[in-house]
């Protein structure tokens, strides 16, 4: 069972959405997660950046004979970061559910 | 490290966090859309499979089944970077894996028999019979993997599901 916990580096949206994604592979090209989000290079990168000084996403680069291009995996702890956000997120709309449910009509 | 108070409010509440669920929930739906591997993938693969098993009826086997492996390589190389996705479809999801386990034993029900009949009975073409069909198997099952990624990943099936 993950332990709920609310992470300010994941929770800012497009950082969330990365993490959604990454999480659900084992790495995607930069290209693609910045089509997908539908984000300019440099919010990307911006974004990455925050996320890889956290050590929640490893970027590796590759070059090859036509082009060069960046490969991002989420970490193990990117992974328990995002899995503990997620477990709050759900926590507190659970909460308001319980609550709203609760509450004298 | 610094982001800015728009990005990340930290806000709390109830809506903020509903809505944070239904970015992760639409983030994976749009990874789903993208693990749709194009048909000459499955058809490849299905080829290279048959074209191994038919090697080693018809006595080539030395260079067929590496020639297969070398085409397996190439293909999921090309699928990577057609996709710009990185995942091993076959055991990504608990759906995906149930697939694959169906195939590996369909396969193998296949291809036992007739190895015994092929290296047993001198059953000429055996196994290039059993290699057509596991070919054929390959590609109607490589899709159905695909489907069960996109189908449990939409559901949130994925390694930080709690």
């Amino acid at each position: 069972m993950t332990k709920p916990l609310f992470d300010e580096i994941i929770h800012a949206p497009n950082r969330l959405q990365i993490c959604a994604m990454l999480a659900a592979v084992e790495s995607a090209e930069f290209a693609t997660i910045r089509d997908t989000l539908e984000i300019s290079d440099s919010a990307l990168s911006k974004h990455l950046k925050v996320l890889q000084t956290a050590r929640y996403v490893a970027a590796q680069k590759t070059s090859g004979n036509a082009h060069r291009s960046t490969w991002l995996s989420l970490t193990g702890l990117g992974r328990g970061a995002l899995a503990g956000h997620l477990a709050e997120l759900r926590r507190i709309t659970d909460l308001a559910a319980d609550f709203g449910s609760r509450s004298p009509r | 490290m610094m982001e800015s108070s728009s990005e990340s409010s930290g806000l709390r509440d109830e809506p903020s966090a509903r809505a944070a669920l239904a970015a992760v929930s639409s983030a994976r739906a749009r990874v789903a859309d993208g693990i749709t591997s194009p048909w000459w993938y499955h058809v490849g693969l299905g080829l290279s499979l048959a074209f191994a098993l038919a090697s080693m009826s018809l006595r080539f086997a030395s260079f067929g089944v590496p020639g297969a492996m070398l085409a397996f390589f190439l293909l999921t190389w090309a699928l990577k970077r057609t996709t710009g996705l990185a995942l091993d479809r076959y055991s990504a999801t608990a759906g995906a894996r149930r697939v694959s386990t169906v195939h590996v034993l369909t396969s193998l029900a296949l291809v036992l028999p007739a190895a015994v009949l092929e290296w047993g009975f001198d059953v000429i073409g055996a196994l290039a019979v059993a290699g057509v069909l596991v070919g054929v198997l390959t590609v109607i099952m490589g899709y159905r993997v695909d489907e069960a990624v996109r189908r449990d990943l939409r559901a949130g099936h994925d390694q930080t599901a709690v």
